[in-house]
């Protein structure tokens, strides 16, 4: 569809969600500005904290907020939202446990606690974890919302077979996740993996340590919902929601219609605010022209914005550069290779030989939205340090220099792998995949490999790349990463450790017990410790590995409508925040 | 969204100049609606500027490679030095690239433009060289032959003209394209040849239902004339009957209906190409630029204008060519 | 004549049992994985495979899913997910791949933008083609009839996607002389809905405006050599009256006939449009379901467009009927 898919990064950013299969949670440390890719944060949580939410200096209340977005959230069903898309506008409707304040000019996000009174109490042996809940909340029709509400809606989020799309860390490390099969079928009440002694406590029972949970609790599916609402399939058109709005209409694929809950209590709320007087989503719209509209901003259309990032086309056109909303968000996306297939030295002299250049330029990346990245876990993460092996910093010709092609020919010819077959998929019906397996294919050919491209149609590549055991050895997913949240107990653990191929998210498929004790050792530290030592395992992965080439990390340059104020990117989803948006002449 | 061509037998053009041509008597007499139709066509102005702008395009088309060699580009090497990085072109035309260069990828304007007139025309061809051959052969044995045959195709000629074209065009592409392609080991020029051969199908499942319908209504009118009687009664087989008196006198239709249907065929091709169902890379075509350039309108207009220019010149001049052979052709107009 | 009305309903029935057989096979051919596709991207497990592929009954043989997928079309469907039921409201095209949604909620959606497209170029076309064309063959012959015929080819001629195309980026995008195309609901404000069908509507009656002068003019130029319009005028009606009262009336069957015909072409998907003015319509929701290759919406929708066209062709060979009784004899 090629109007609709301008920039390979509008795009990336979203299939990377689902390539990675996580958007992003994350707490990072880094901040709102673009160069800033700043060094080893401090701890990001704040157990204490209370609402209301601080204001936002000259807010005004008031207005409506229009939203013209040509990317479709696929839900708004709170147990089944998983994209960066859906979850950040589920922040306006639903509370969850806990959830992330972004402080400072930095915006740097901070866990705090939402519905529940603390971020959590964890039991001596790791397996249980204990939240009390704050008392008297509504929803936003008055009914009292109760500790058994959170139980049912942990329950929900294991019939995956109804929310297919949701998050899936519940059925790995809660009790008996492998067991359950939510409450709908027969014994669906009973489950012994949540328990609610009192009506403002909820423990949850764990199958094996989850030390990461208060972060995973700030995820919609851990909103409440009461049982006897629950109309499933239809749920996310009259939802219950506990934030600053309620859902007026909802049409799936073309428009959601918010307006303010009067229910909802700021006093309750560290977060939140409630500016605006209502919000109109419009999905499905034209990239350009609805980028266009935004930016010239004329009558109505100053009260609006998108939020992918600003087609290269257009960007001729951004007269007032305030007009972006600019930041980092939490993913990097790699060239992966089968380490199972390819040998150390090969992988190490095709990042030599890839064309980082001219690649950035076909696939239609620009500075603006994809910096060349030269590390595994981006600057967004806690934990991140800056450093560049030779050669690898995200830029670069490539083979596409003569020498270079030169100098990797003969390098192959010496290690005996001469005319080396690197195999990839490729959407056939995608115009820049086409391009881009093109270009790779020429310089890759020039540097004396051979090369044997396979095309498949756009609707299936995930399913054959994801295979782990398909006959390619470059390229298979996940291809970049989105932290699900601020750690590097997100990236590391998950991609790089021997399991990861059964799971389906492994980087370069290594299966190296050395660096599985490794990666293990710093897992098992403190948090505060596990900061320092995250970078050091991402160079040693790099230098000694080298499963996938970092290319870039990607970032926030949204367009908002000149009346709009406030719009700042929230780094742990990699879009602008919308909680705190208000309208300069509502 | 085109309903059909307008009934061309309810009187058109008055002409002042008579339409029997004068005769010598060094002609031989009486001549056949073919050459009369011809002679027509060579004495309309029109129809000539037309053709000479389609054998421009076919010339061009045919000698794509020599041409681009003469540029000494290749349409499908990246420049991407000659981009920036936010992928605009940092050129315009000049003496290595006549017409400049693609955004992003830096490829040249002028040889993709040459080369992307061969899918429309070869496309074009093919499907109306298919369509009106097994259009053809479907209208005879239905006309002809009567009885449950002509219920049966008839039928089946009603089904396809009945069906959505464009829907129908757009889900069977990947459909017929995963029948035939169904291993996937294939290259990226294996595969946009796959789509190549698919379009043709596609295009000409739709295109022979018209011409077989004509057929048959003439083959119906002329099976009661006393040359096919004498023919039947002389005991000439059916399938000679058929083809050497039969066909001889559909000429006019066959060759209006071809006319038609190629630039027709071309519209159709550049059209799905447009919409993202077509041809895709690295076979270059003019509808599939059309679809890129648009984005890039107002920061690089010529990038959109040579495809627009080259699809418009090319289906106007086949259009206006053929009906001005539907008019040579048509005993009730004057010229 | 009841004979030849059966006679043509049943035609007209066979062909859309065909043309559901022909969507159906559609779906079974295509070496796609229905169960594959709901499955999802991210991990699949076998079990859960297995368990989708019981739910939507893909292990039972073709014939007897192409009955049930018939049936529900008449009588809704129940489907199990998880332990929950869905119940499919007839007539029932199955539920999207996608967004899991109700093909047929899908389509209602997308109906009204295509019907108010089609009905706004109708109007155009209708009045101002026919008008065109009546007026040429009033003034046949002359250097006006002539000019308006030779430029209606060559406009007609030029591809319609082209002019819409050009028109969508030059008259509103880069010197917004036209509004921009968009959709708004009639109820939710008139205003905005016709702002922004305007366009798509000048467009698209304009481009078909020349066919219709030019079917008009060839229709109304028939008859106006018949008697009874020599009779009309010899009686001494004024040459409008003759013209608009008597000549149009009978000079318009054949127009109308063929409007009846390219409204259902439209409402089956004025694609081009739909893209380039981003009308969500019929058609581009076939376009979008290509990519995600949401194959329950485009059978549904490509099932609807044949019923619609079959339906159309129906009643237009049996109005024609009804006003020429010699058609009724071939």
């Amino acid at each position: 569809m090629q109007w609709k898919r301008i920039t390979a990064v509008a795009a990336t950013v979203m299939l990377a969600a689902v390539a990675c299969g996580s958007p992003s949670s994350n707490s990072g440390n880094n901040s709102g500005s673009q160069g800033d890719l700043g060094g080893a944060q401090e701890k990001a949580t704040d157990a204490t904290a209370k609402g209301p939410a601080a204001d936002v200096d000259g807010a005004k209340k008031g207005g409506t907020v229009t939203v013209l977005s040509d990317v479709t959230p696929d839900t708004f069903d709170p147990t089944n939202i998983y994209y960066t898309d859906g979850n950040q506008i589920g922040k306006l409707m639903y509370r969850a446990l806990t959830q992330y304040r972004l402080d400072g000019d930095k915006h740097k996000p901070v866990l705090v606690p939402d519905l529940a009174e603390d971020l959590g109490t964890k039991s001596a042996d790791g397996l249980s974890w204990t939240f009390k809940l704050k008392k008297n909340l509504k929803y936003m029709d008055g009914t009292p919302i109760k500790a058994a509400d959170f139980a049912y809606a942990i329950k929900r989020s294991f019939a995956h077979d109804l929310y297919d799309a949701g998050p899936t860390y519940q059925l790995q490390f809660f009790k008996d996740g492998d067991k359950y099969k939510g409450p709908y079928g027969p014994n669906g009440a009973n489950y012994s993996g949540v328990e609610t002694p009192d009506d403002s406590t909820l423990v949850i029972h764990l199958a094996k340590k989850f030390d990461d949970l208060p972060y995973y609790a700030a995820f919609p599916m851990f909103t409440p919902i009461p049982q006897a609402k629950d109309t499933q399939k239809n749920y996310e058109q009259r939802p219950m929601t506990t934030g600053p709005y309620k859902v007026d209409s909802y049409v799936p694929g073309t428009e959601l219609k918010l307006s303010k809950n009067p229910n909802w209590d700021p006093a309750t709320d560290p977060v939140r605010h409630q500016y605006p007087d209502a919000w109109d989503f419009k999905f499905a719209q034209d990239t350009i022209k609805a980028q266009r509209q935004v930016l010239a901003s004329s009558g109505p259309d100053a009260n609006s914005l998108n939020y992918s990032n600003l087609d290269v086309s257009l960007l001729p056109e951004v007269k007032d550069p305030s007009q972006l909303v600019k930041g980092d968000s939490p993913c990097t996306i790699t060239y992966t290779m089968d380490s199972r297939r390819i040998p150390l030295e090969v992988r190490r002299l095709i990042a030599k030989a890839y064309p980082y250049d001219s690649w950035r330029k076909v696939a239609g990346l620009t500075p603006a939205d994809a910096i060349p990245a030269s590390t595994i876990l981006p600057p967004a993460v806690p934990g991140f340090e800056k450093f560049e092996l030779p050669g690898m910093n995200g830029t670069g010709k490539g083979a596409e220099d003569d020498a270079v092609a030169q100098e990797v020919k003969s390098e192959l010819a010496k290690l005996g792998k001469s005319n080396f077959e690197l195999q990839w998929y490729f959407s056939i019906d995608d115009k820049i995949s086409t391009q881009v397996s093109q270009l790779r294919q020429q310089v890759f050919e020039k540097a004396g490999f051979k090369v044997k491209p396979i095309g498949v149609p756009k609707a299936k590549i995930r399913t054959f790349t994801g295979n782990q055991d398909a006959p390619v050895n470059i390229g298979k997913t996940p291809t970049g990463w989105c932290s699900d949240w601020p750690s590097g107990t997100s990236w590391f653990p998950v991609l790089f450790k021997s399991d990861a191929i059964a799971l389906g998210n492994s980087i370069g498929q290594l299966q190296d017990k050395a660096l599985d004790a490794k990666i293990d050792a710093v897992a098992d530290k403190d948090p505060n410790e596990q900061l320092k030592e995250w970078s050091k395992i991402d160079k040693d992965v790099l230098e000694n590995y080298l499963p996938a080439i970092p290319l870039y990390y990607s970032a926030t340059n949204s367009p908002i409508g000149k009346n709009i104020g406030h719009a700042i990117n929230d780094p742990t989803q990699g879009l602008p925040e919308f909680t705190s948006i208000y309208l300069k002449q509502p | 969204m085109t309903i059909g061509s307008p009934d061309s037998t309810v009187g058109i053009e008055d002409h002042p100049a008579s339409a029997e041509p004068v005769r010598t008597s060094a002609m031989p007499h009486g001549k056949s609606p073919s050459r009369i139709a011809f002679d027509r066509l060579r004495k309309d102005r029109i129809a000539l500027i037309c053709a000479c702008v389609v054998l421009f395009f076919v010339l061009i088309a045919v000698f794509a490679p020599v041409l681009a060699n003469i540029e000494g580009q290749d349409y499908n090497v990246f420049h991407t030095d000659l981009v920036d990085e936010y992928g605009f072109p940092t050129i315009v035309a000049n003496a290595q690239h006549w017409l400049g260069v693609e955004p992003k990828t830096g490829r040249d304007n002028f040889a993709r433009w040459v080369y992307g007139a061969r899918p429309s025309l070869i496309i074009a061809f093919l499907a109306t060289v298919f369509g009106t051959i097994v259009g053809v052969v479907m209208g005879l044995l239905a006309g002809f032959l009567g009885g449950w045959t002509d219920r049966v195709i008839s039928w089946i000629i009603d089904f396809v003209l009945s069906l959505p074209y464009l829907l129908f065009a757009i889900a069977l592409v990947p459909i017929v394209e995963s029948m035939r392609g169904g291993s996937f080991n294939l290259s990226p020029q294996d595969q946009a040849e796959i789509r190549f051969g698919v379009l043709i199908f596609v295009l000409s499942f739709f295109g022979w239902a018209g011409l077989a319908r004509i057929i048959r209504g003439e083959v119906l009118s002329l099976r009661e004339r006393e040359f096919v009687l004498a023919a039947k009664a002389i005991g000439v087989p059916t399938h000679r009957v058929l083809f050497k008196e039969l066909l001889p006198n559909l000429v006019a239709p066959i060759v209006i209906s071809a006319s038609l249907s190629l630039p027709a065929y071309v519209t159709a091709e550049a059209g799905l190409s447009f919409l993202g169902v077509g041809l895709v890379e690295p076979i270059p075509s003019w509808g599939q630029t059309i679809a890129v350039a648009t984005n890039w309108f107002k920061a690089d207009p010529l990038y959109l204008w040579l495809p627009v220019i080259g699809i418009t010149a090319l289906v106007l001049a086949l259009a206006l060519l053929g009906d001005a052979i539907r008019d040579a052709f048509d005993p009730k107009t004057r010229r | 004549m009841l004979y030849f009305v059966a006679r043509r309903l049943v035609s007209a029935l066979s062909v859309v049992l065909a043309t559901l057989i022909a969507t159906f096979a559609l779906f079974f051919i295509a070496p796609t994985d229905p169960a594959g596709a709901i499955c999802g991207e991210r991990n699949c497990t076998q079990q859960r495979y297995n368990e989708i592929k019981e739910n939507l009954h893909l292990d039972r043989p073709k014939v007897q899913q192409f009955a049930e997928y018939t049936a529900g079309i008449f009588t809704g469907r129940d489907f199990t997910t998880s332990g929950v039921k869905q119940h499919c409201a007839a007539p029932c095209l199955g539920f999207s791949f996608k967004n899991d949604r109700p093909v047929t909620d899908m389509l209602k959606d997308r109906f009204p933008v295509t019907l108010s497209l089609v009905f706004g170029y109708a109007v155009i076309v209708l009045t101002v083609g026919v008008f065109v064309g009546s007026m040429a063959a009033k003034r046949r012959g002359t250097l006006g009839d002539r000019a308006l015929m030779t430029s209606t080819l060559v406009v007609s001629s030029v591809p319609y996607y082209i002019v819409a195309l050009m028109v969508a980026l030059y008259l509103t995008v880069l010197y917004p002389i036209l509004p921009r195309g968009s959709w708004t609901p009639l109820l939710e404000n008139p205003a905005q809905w016709f702002a922004g069908l305007l366009t798509p509507w000048l467009v698209l009656g304009a481009y078909n405006c020349t066919s219709y002068a030019r079917y008009s003019r060839g229709s109304m130029v028939e008859t106006l050599n018949e008697d009874f319009i020599r009779t009309a005028r010899a009686k001494g009606l004024s040459d409008r009256k003759v013209t608009y009262k008597h000549a149009l009336r009978s000079g318009l069957i054949p127009v109308v006939t063929i409007f009846g015909l390219d409204v259902a072409g439209s409402l089956a998907g004025a694609i081009f449009t739909e893209r380039i003015f981003d009308l969500p319509g019929l058609g581009v929701l076939v376009l979008d379901s290509l990519n995600s290759y949401d194959l329950p919406v485009i059978m549904g929708t490509v099932l609807v467009a044949s019923v619609i066209i079959v339906a159309m062709n129906f009643l237009v060979d049996v109005g024609y009927s009804v006003i020429d009784p010699r058609v009724r004899l071939t």
